[in-house]
């Protein structure tokens, strides 16, 4: 923890610049301009504040003990989140001098800044508290801040443009609210700089020198002779493991690219265990394990580097004919899989429980999801999420899956890599491997493509012509297979991943357009209750966006 | 083809027997999957399809009261652009799925 003086000063800080805001928003709405001086006046303060801050943050990252990482990233958090506060208290004293220019106040009130300001105070409301706790879903709703302040902005300047266009004597008072709205907006972008300094300070951004120790006892266990590595990039997942590309020089200057995960040591077992899971029978699918090292706490594992491009880089980025490459390969790896390691013996997959265990999760991020009561709209009863969820259920427990076979378990277009040159597929991130219900993957793969937050109109469709195309090919399969229960459950299995993904997913529209489609798909499921499982059709326009 | 941007707005005084027929007429219209909007000769037709985003508010402040209903779908991109059905995974037998 950073020193007591460090703390008060501040929350000092948060409450000056805060004030500054407030006083900011009252002269621009009530027109009270005796607050201008005094607002001018402390902007002195909390620049003395800020260096203090600073000064202090960094004697802390002098003097910390070896090892002590923990208050390091605390001090530096502390010392962007000080700089960017300092930020939007400048901005404040700059909207007032701007104000000063204003001749007509009413072309002002015309463009109400005070939703803006509202979102600015309600992200700096959650500031103190997310940097001494490390918070993430406080964090999230400061970054999300900078959206709607983004929205806000752009509405208002589209609205000056149509405006001066339009011409009139209002050229000057419009050309100021407009630098007024600019600097609310740039407020916005010091906000989403708190919010990431507060993510990465309770992710552990920075290698820990532990893990350096971890690296070189994993090599050893794998040659003998650690010298000669070098770390090239560095990168976390979101299960909390940490991935190093490390090129091994040990058998020639170009050296060799292997993979380095450090991170918890049950998740690395379970990885280590998923890998050999899938080297029993198919022993290309999965990456070649060099070298493994276990602690008390830690572990960590050395892999095989896998050439090729991630899914998700082939779908966004690649070629019309990598694409159909990629997706040919994915057909052809996962109908070997499946039909080599089927079992025909029910599973009951649970999609909806699997809801249940991260409701509260999604309800941190968007708090509106997932309602316990229901609407009323005239005559007609709307149940709550809840309850189509409760209903489904039983549902759910009448249509097990007919056989088993090997799933990834993780299926996103991240974890899937597409070797172009040897024309096949790779599965990496294997730690949720095993026996079960393949529409598990087939779900997950379906929602990562849908999830991408991509707006442009020609990946969009890309997105939905991949997802078609997985449909169509598993429709094919399942019919083969004698599975007649599989659109019922894709539709449960896309229930869950459509609602649990939210949580990944800031954007407020994109995130309510997946909870409604979720919504949508569990009242159709529910429609055709009592009639003949068989006979139910996924509605595919779903997965469009 | 029709042009790429049409638009149609009608506002009247109403009373509760007479609003009636409006949404009733809309009501209907949804359920045949056809609504056209005319005037002057000029007609919107929609054939509402696919999802339909429904949003409903009401709010009463201070004795106004303002009941909205928005309803927004994209109509058929398949019907616009074949592209979209054209990515096709080969099943292991060498037919097509």
């Amino acid at each position: 923890m950073p020193s007591r003086a460090i703390q008060e000063n501040f929350r000092f800080l948060v409450l000056e610049v805060t004030k500054q805001v407030e006083s900011t928003v009252r002269v621009l709405t009530t027109g009270d301009e005796s607050l201008i001086d005094s607002v001018y006046l402390k902007d002195d303060y909390i620049d003395n504040l800020r260096g203090f801050i600073d000064s202090k943050c960094l004697t802390v990252i002098r003097d910390a003990e070896e090892g002590d990482q923990r208050t390091v990233e605390l001090a530096r958090a502390v010392d962007i989140v000080t700089n960017n506060l300092e930020r939007m208290a400048d901005f404040a004293v700059n909207i007032l001098r701007q104000y000063k220019y204003i001749k007509d106040h009413t072309v002002l009130r015309r463009y109400e800044f005070e939703p803006l300001f509202d979102e600015v105070l309600g992200g700096l409301g959650r500031v103190s508290e997310a940097v001494f706790q490390a918070d993430v879903s406080e964090a999230l709703q400061i970054c999300r801040a900078e959206i709607n302040l983004d929205e806000m902005y752009a509405e208002r300047f589209r609205r000056v443009m149509s405006e001066l266009r339009a011409g009139g004597e209002e050229v000057e008072d419009l050309v100021t609210t407009l630098f007024i709205a600019r600097y609310l907006e740039r407020m916005g972008d010091s906000l989403l700089n708190i919010g990431e300094a507060v993510i990465s300070l309770s992710l552990h951004e920075r290698l820990k020198i532990h893990q350096y120790w971890a690296l070189e006892e994993t090599l050893d266990v794998g040659k003998g002779e650690s010298k000669g590595l070098s770390l090239e990039t560095i990168f976390e997942t979101r299960s909390g493991c940490r991935i190093g590309k490390v090129r091994d020089h040990r058998e020639g200057s170009e050296g060799n690219l292997v993979l380095f995960k450090e991170g918890q040591r049950d998740k690395l077992v379970e990885e280590r265990d998923g890998i050999h899971f899938w080297h029993e029978r198919f022993p290309d699918l999965a990456p070649k394990i060099l070298g493994w090292h276990e602690a008390d706490h830690h572990a960590s594992l050395l892999l095989e580097y896998l050439s090729g491009q991630t899914f998700q880089q082939v779908v966004l980025g690649g070629s019309g004919a990598e694409l159909s490459a990629a997706l040919q390969a994915l057909g052809l790896t996962l109908r070997s899989i499946w039909e080599e390691t089927r079992v025909d013996e029910p599973i009951q997959p649970g999609f909806l429980g699997q809801i249940a265990k991260r409701l509260r999760d999604v309800k941190k991020v968007h708090p509106d999801f997932g309602g316990a009561s229901d609407e009323q709209i005239g005559a007609l009863k709307v149940p709550a999420f809840e309850d189509l969820l409760r209903r489904a259920e039983a549902i759910e427990a009448l249509l097990p899956a007919p056989f088993s076979t090997y799933i990834h378990g993780d299926f996103n277009v991240d974890n899937i890599i597409f070797d172009p040159a040897a024309d096949r597929l790779h599965f990496i991130d294997l730690h949720r491997s095993r026996r079960f219900d393949y529409v598990q993957d087939v779900s997950v793969f379906m929602v990562s493509n849908f999830r991408l937050p991509v707006i442009d109109k020609a990946v969009r469709r890309r997105l939905s012509a991949v997802i078609l195309a997985v449909y169509r090919f598993v429709q094919s399969f399942a019919r083969d297979a004698g599975d007649t229960t599989f659109e019922a459950r894709l539709c449960l299995g896309l229930v869950r991943s459509l609602t649990t993904s939210t949580r990944f997913v800031l954007d407020p529209d994109f995130a309510q357009a997946m909870y409604l489609r979720a919504r949508y798909l569990l009242e159709r499921l529910l429609a055709h209750e009592g009639d003949d499982w068989s006979t139910f059709v996924l509605p595919t326009n779903v997965l469009r966006y | 083809m029709a042009s790429d941007h049409e638009e149609f707005r009608h506002e009247s005084l109403e009373d509760r027997q007479s609003i009636a027929k409006y949404l009733n007429a809309l009501s209907e219209a949804f359920a045949n999957g056809n609504l056209t909007f005319g005037h002057n000769g000029q007609a919107i037709e929609l054939e509402p399809r696919g999802l339909l985003k429904f949003d409903v508010k009401a709010s009463r402040k201070r004795g106004a009261v303002k009941v909205s209903l928005r309803l927004n779908w994209q109509e058929d991109e398949e019907d616009r652009d074949p592209s979209v059905g054209s990515l096709v995974i080969k099943t292991s037998d060498g037919g097509t799925s």
